[in-house]
Parts: C-alpha cells; sequence; structure tokens
C-alpha cells in the first residue's frame, strides 16, 4: 500500500497556520504594559516561568522563561523523533484573573511511522505508510488565585492538516487507546475541541495537590467524546525541585464503544535552575 | 434485528434464562463497593496500585460464563425439523477469504477495509445459504470490536445475510487494544447460527498456552468451547458444541484441549440429551497422508511463520471417535482421504488436510456428510468455498429420532 502523496497541494494552509503561529509567537512575545504572573513548578496555569529560568522533568518538558511574558517549552527526547514546540503566551490579567494563551506545533509523522512496525510494539500495522501530519493547539489559559491555592480554567483546541493522504482507510492509521485518542483526534478529523478545569495549592509544609478535569469533543470520529480526572500529590523538598505522583482515570468513546481506564500512573521529577546563558 | 427491523445489531444478554453464575473476577467490584471504608486514602492508593494490575485490557475470562446472544427479528422460527437437520461447522477465518495476513507465509495484512469484510461476509453468507443448514459452527468470526474486521460485526452480518433467527457467540481472543502488529482492538470467537431458538449458551475456558511468556499469554488467545442449548420444534432441547481448539503448542495445550472437548460431550451425554458438535479441531484424523511438510510451507522464507506439523498426534482423537459417530468414520477417511480435506494455507495448492469434524451421540444420515471444496466450475456468481477462508465448510445431515 502506498500513500498518494500529493505534498504540494495540501501545503499552502499548512504553511499559512505554521506562519500564523509563529506571528504570533514574534509579535505577541514583546513587553506589553501590564504585569505578567510567574511561577516555579506551576506548569498548564497561565503562570509562566521568569525570565531566565529552566524547568525540566524526567518525563515532563523543558521549559523556559523567554521574556516576561513568553515561556517555549519542547520535551528533548519526544522532540527527537516527533518535533515539537510550545509557547505559551502571557497577556497579563483581567482584575484578580490571570490569562495567558497556549500553542503548540507539532510533526507526529516520524514517531508514528517507528511505532508502525511488526511484533510488540506495533501501534501501527507495518504495512501503512502514515501520512505527513501538521498539527497544532490553541489553548486560552485563565487562572485566579483562591487564597494559597489556584483554580486554571483551560479552553482550546487543536487543528491539524496532513499533508500526504491516508494509507488506506483512515481508522488504520488512529490509535484507539485512553489518553492517545483524544490527543490525536484532530489529526484524522482537522480540528479537536477540549477543556479543562484544574485546582492546585499547598498541603503541608512541601506537600502540595493537583486535581484536573477535561473534556474533550472529537466530531468526525466515530466514538467522538472523552473525559479525563486526574489526581496528584506534589511534593517539593527544596525550592528548585518538585516530584509528582498521582493518577489518571480516562473514560473514552471508541469505534466499538466506551470504555474508563484503570488508573494511569503519573510519575515525575521536575528541576528548576537559570539558563546559563541568562 | 431486535429491538427493531433494520435497526442497529442487537446483541442481548439473556439474563432470563438459566444459565451457571458467573464467578467474579479479580477486579469485580472494585468500582462497585459502596462501603465508605473503601474510600479511605490507604485502601485508595492500595487500589490505584493494584488495579492496573489485574486487567488493564480486558483479555480475560472466568472458566464458565454466559455467552453472547443475538435475536434476528426479522425471522421467525423455523417449523419442525422433517427427520432431518442439516449441520454446518466453518472456520470463516474472519472474513479475511484468501487476504495474505501477517501470520500467514509471507503475507503482510493486518487490517482490513469495511468495503472488503461485507463483500466477504456476503459471499460467505451465499455459501451458507446455498446449503441451507438449520444449525451452523462458526469459528474465527470477529464482532464490532475488531478493528481488524474494520469494526464491522460479523456474527450480525452472517445471522441478517443467511437468513437464520438466533445466534450465539464466545470470544477466543478479546482486547481492548493489542499494542502488536497494528493489532489494536480485537474481538474474535466462536459462535453458532441456529433456525430455532437458543434457549441457553455458555462459554467454557479451555487451557491457556503455558510455553509462552506472561505477556505475550495476556494478548494470546483464551480459547473457548461454547455450548449452546436450542429449542427445536417437536423435538426438545438439543445441546452443540461448537471448539476451535489450538493450533500451535508443543506443551499439551491442544490435547487438553481436545480432553475438554469431549468431556463437555460426555458430561451433555450423561445428562441424557441429544449432542451435535464440531469445529475446527485443529487435530487430523489416523490415516492422513500428509502430517508436516505440507507443500504450501516448502520453500516458504517468512521467518515469523510457524508451519502445521502433527507427528505424534495422530491418535488424538481416538476416544472421541470411540465414543461418537464422526460425519466420516477414521476407515472411510483413510480409504479415499482427498474429498474430506478441509484446510490449505495456500489457495494455490490443493486441501490437503482435514482439521474440521463433526461428531454426535446420535446419527447421521447416511450419505450426506461431505466437505463443501466446490473444486468444480461454479454457475456465475456462486464463489467457490475454498476461496472464502483458508477452510472449507463440512456438513452433514443429523438423523432426528424419536
Amino acid at each position: 500500500m502506498t500513500g498518494g502523496a500529493s505534498p504540494l497541494r495540501r501545503l499552502a494552509p499548512a504553511t499559512a497556520t505554521t506562519a500564523a503561529l509563529l506571528a504570533l509567537l514574534l509579535g505577541l512575545g514583546r513587553p506589553r504594559p501590564a504585569a505578567a504572573a510567574h511561577a516555579l513548578f506551576q506548569p498548564d496555569t497561565a503562570r509562566t516561568l521568569p525570565v531566565g529560568r529552566l524547568e525540566v522533568g524526567v518525563f515532563g518538558p523543558l521549559r523556559w522563561g523567554v521574556t516576561d511574558r513568553l515561556e517555549l517549552a519542547l520535551h528533548p527526547l519526544l522532540a527527537l523523533v516527533a518535533p515539537q514546540l510550545d509557547a505559551t503566551f502571557a497577556w497579563g490579567a483581567i482584575g484578580s484573573v490571570e490569562v495567558a494563551s497556549h500553542h503548540g506545533l507539532l510533526y507526529p509523522t516520524p514517531l508514528m511511522r517507528l511505532l508502525s512496525r511488526e511484533g510488540t510494539g506495533g501501534i501501527v500495522p507495518h504495512d501503512v505508510t502514515y501520512p505527513h501530519i501538521l498539527a497544532t493547539s490553541h489553548h486560552l489559559r485563565l487562572s485566579r488565585a483562591l487564597g494559597a491555592q489556584l483554580l486554571t480554567l483551560r479552553a482550546g483546541g487543536r487543528l491539524a492538516r496532513h499533508l500526504t493522504r491516508f494509507d488506506g482507510p483512515r481508522f488504520w492509521s488512529e490509535v484507539e487507546w485512553h489518553v492517545v485518542r483524544p490527543r490525536t483526534a484532530a489529526w484524522f478529523t482537522g480540528f479537536s475541541v477540549d477543556a479543562g478545569l484544574a485546582l492546585e495549592g499547598p498541603l503541608w509544609r512541601g506537600l502540595g495537590y493537583r486535581v484536573e478535569l477535561d473534556g474533550y469533543l472529537m466530531p468526525g470520529l466515530r466514538g467522538d467524546k472523552a473525559a479525563e480526572a486526574t489526581l496528584l500529590a506534589t511534593w517539593q523538598p527544596r525550592a528548585t525541585l518538585q516530584l509528582r505522583l498521582g493518577a489518571m482515570l480516562s473514560w473514552c468513546e471508541f469505534p466499538y464503544g466506551s470504555r474508563l481506564s484503570v488508573p494511569l500512573p503519573l510519575v515525575d521529577v521536575s528541576w528548576s535552575f537559570d539558563a546559563p546563558w541568562h | 434485528m431486535t429491538p427493531a427491523a433494520g435497526a442497529a445489531p442487537a446483541r442481548e444478554d439473556e439474563s432470563g434464562l438459566t444459565q451457571p453464575p458467573r464467578a467474579p473476577g479479580p477486579c469485580a467490584g472494585a468500582w462497585r463497593r459502596r462501603d465508605p471504608q473503601a474510600l479511605q486514602a490507604p485502601l485508595a492508593l492500595l487500589a490505584l496500585i493494584a488495579l492496573p494490575a489485574c486487567d488493564p485490557f480486558n483479555t480475560g475470562f472466568d472458566a464458565v460464563e454466559r455467552a453472547a446472544l443475538y435475536r434476528n427479528a426479522a425471522v421467525a422460527a423455523g417449523p419442525a425439523p422433517a427427520g432431518r437437520i442439516k449441520v454446518m461447522t466453518w472456520n470463516v477465518k474472519y472474513a479475511g477469504a484468501r487476504l495474505r495476513f501477517f501470520w500467514e507465509c509471507n503475507g503482510t495484512r493486518t487490517l482490513m477495509s469495511a468495503a472488503e469484510v461485507n463483500a466477504n461476509l456476503d459471499a460467505l453468507a451465499e455459501r451458507i445459504r446455498r446449503y441451507d443448514p438449520d444449525l451452523v459452527l462458526l469459528q474465527e468470526v470477529d464482532t464490532g470490536r475488531s478493528k481488524r474486521a474494520a469494526y464491522v460485526d460479523q456474527v450480525e452480518g452472517l445471522l441478517r445475510r443467511t437468513g437464520l433467527g438466533w445466534a450465539a457467540y464466545a470470544s477466543q481472543w478479546k482486547a481492548d487494544y493489542v499494542p502488536s502488529d497494528g493489532i489494536g482492538p480485537v474481538d474474535s470467537g466462536n459462535a453458532v447460527l441456529s433456525r430455532w431458538p437458543i434457549s441457553a449458551a455458555t462459554r467454557h475456558a479451555l487451557a491457556l498456552k503455558t510455553e509462552s511468556s506472561a505477556l505475550e499469554r495476556y494478548f494470546y488467545l483464551h480459547r473457548n468451547a461454547l455450548e449452546v442449548r436450542v429449542a427445536v420444534p417437536e423435538l426438545g432441547e438439543l445441546a452443540l458444541v461448537n471448539v476451535h481448539a489450538e493450533a500451535f503448542s508443543n506443551d499439551g495445550t491442544k490435547r487438553k484441549h481436545l480432553e475438554r472437548f469431549k468431556a463437555i460431550l460426555d458430561g451433555l451425554s450423561a445428562a441424557g440429551l441429544r449432542v451435535i458438535a464440531g469445529g475446527d479441531l485443529n487435530a487430523i484424523p489416523p490415516g492422513s497422508p500428509l502430517r508436516e511438510r505440507f507443500p504450501e510451507d516448502e520453500g516458504c522464507t517468512d521467518g515469523r511463520f510457524e508451519p502445521d506439523q502433527y507427528l505424534g498426534e495422530e491418535s488424538w482423537l481416538d476416544a472421541l471417535y470411540a465414543a461418537y459417530q464422526p460425519e466420516v468414520t477414521p476407515a472411510a477417511f483413510a480409504a479415499d482421504p482427498g474429498p474430506w480435506f478441509t484446510f490449505v494455507g495456500d489457495e494455490h495448492f490443493p486441501l490437503n488436510r482435514k482439521l474440521d469434524h463433526l461428531f454426535t451421540n446420535g446419527q447421521w444420515v447416511p450419505g450426506t456428510a461431505q466437505a463443501l471444496q466446490d473444486q468444480g466450475t461454479l454457475p456465475e456468481g456462486q464463489s467457490p468455498a475454498w476461496l472464502l477462508s483458508d477452510h472449507v465448510p463440512v456438513v452433514a445431515e443429523y438423523e432426528v429420532t424419536p
């Protein structure tokens, strides 16, 4: 089976998406009047890292506070097989609500082609040539401090273009498994939307928590809804180190029906430090 | 199909039927518990750690459990049999026909398109209808949970296309996701189609292979014998047993499957029931001319392909032959085996072994048993059975005696 490649015809919209993202990155990254909120170890909120600060996790991304309003992030290992870059723009505050937008760019094709193989680990059949896909994500983040707690609302969606055709029926390239399906739905349908609500804060000494509920809509897929609930315990033995331990429950609709996952473990260790070049 | 003709396929849980109680699985109750004690933090933490070890991909079965039932509401129950009941057994290779899958010599395919599956179901049903059986024992039928079959429910599809009214299904390979070869979600197993109402259906688990790793075993086939009770007008209850025994094992698993199959038949016979049984036993009769090095396997350079061989297994069906009436006796088979062959791995070679069998504790009508090889020229629009699967159907007529 071969993919009927016609990349040039589909390149224009993809290029436009990339250009728009770059323009956003360059244009909105400039300093603006209102103050932006910064914090360590608070990813997935409206708060960005302070300028010149780096954070990295064993499984989490490498984050970099580039300017007062711009944070960049990428997964160092994942980027080798799935080139990607995330940018978070801090827009300041509206009253007591901190506002940021998060944008991601991902080219997953090399990774999916690695997973297109015979035998164990073959997530995609080896005779399927995975198409070239360019995917973006765009989310608005609103955070509000409630005493020592931080409440964050996230809403947005994902867009994607496949630059070459799917090899065989589209579902041959899909991955019908928890966590993966809602995050890859747009690769197949062009778009998906999602929203989430998270609460985090300190508990006692260096211990803290984060709870999160997320919902996904994936119009165009057979089985087009998913929801996730996450409970994390955090421990910060010192200012520059954080351990995270918890679990996620995922409910997801698949082509054959809906399933509730067993608790999926979440573990990570993150470090924070000043960028050597800063 | 129920609930309304033309609506989505019905897959009923026949809660009103007499069935053996289902034993709770290792994870049972973990989410249903209402005891407030269970919400205490230490237990919750323990559950977080323990639950992923239970059955995260949903591959397990109980030793004995109910089979799924299907109903084609557009069809009424058939009339009382006129002296005989037409029976067919067929391994239909999940409607894959002669597509070459990755587990076959030089095969590459894993998945099918919906168009391929539906076209093959049309052809399979046409061949079944042409024989017009009252009871059909099917092996390797996929449900709507199988990605490889494009999520087409083949039990429902064959029931509707054949015009039969009832079906029972027991899975032998079920996983929410198989992370190997791109298989993904799968649900494949044995089914029985019937012209008359199915009053009960039970899945009997067969022994698991022991020679593979725990991970491999977890995702590997969990074979079964499907026991079905059919209410035949003016005859009473008829018991059917449909089995698909292990194909590849060096640890005695296949023999255990054949012994368990016979034990189930023995139990039903001892209870005074009329029994019709059969399936893909993956075992050859004594007198088979070839037991290894089958012509289609010679020269296969595919490193992953595992060729069949039956050396040392020639007597494994003896106990069944001694206790039950086969559709062809070992002596008749040995005298002229060719017409009874049911399998060849490559359609470019002639059928060369008999793996599919029928047995009864009653009698087959003499001269009615055959393997539907369809070797001759067929009329326009009719597909030969040997192109519709790697097996051909075996048929016989059961003699209805008072």
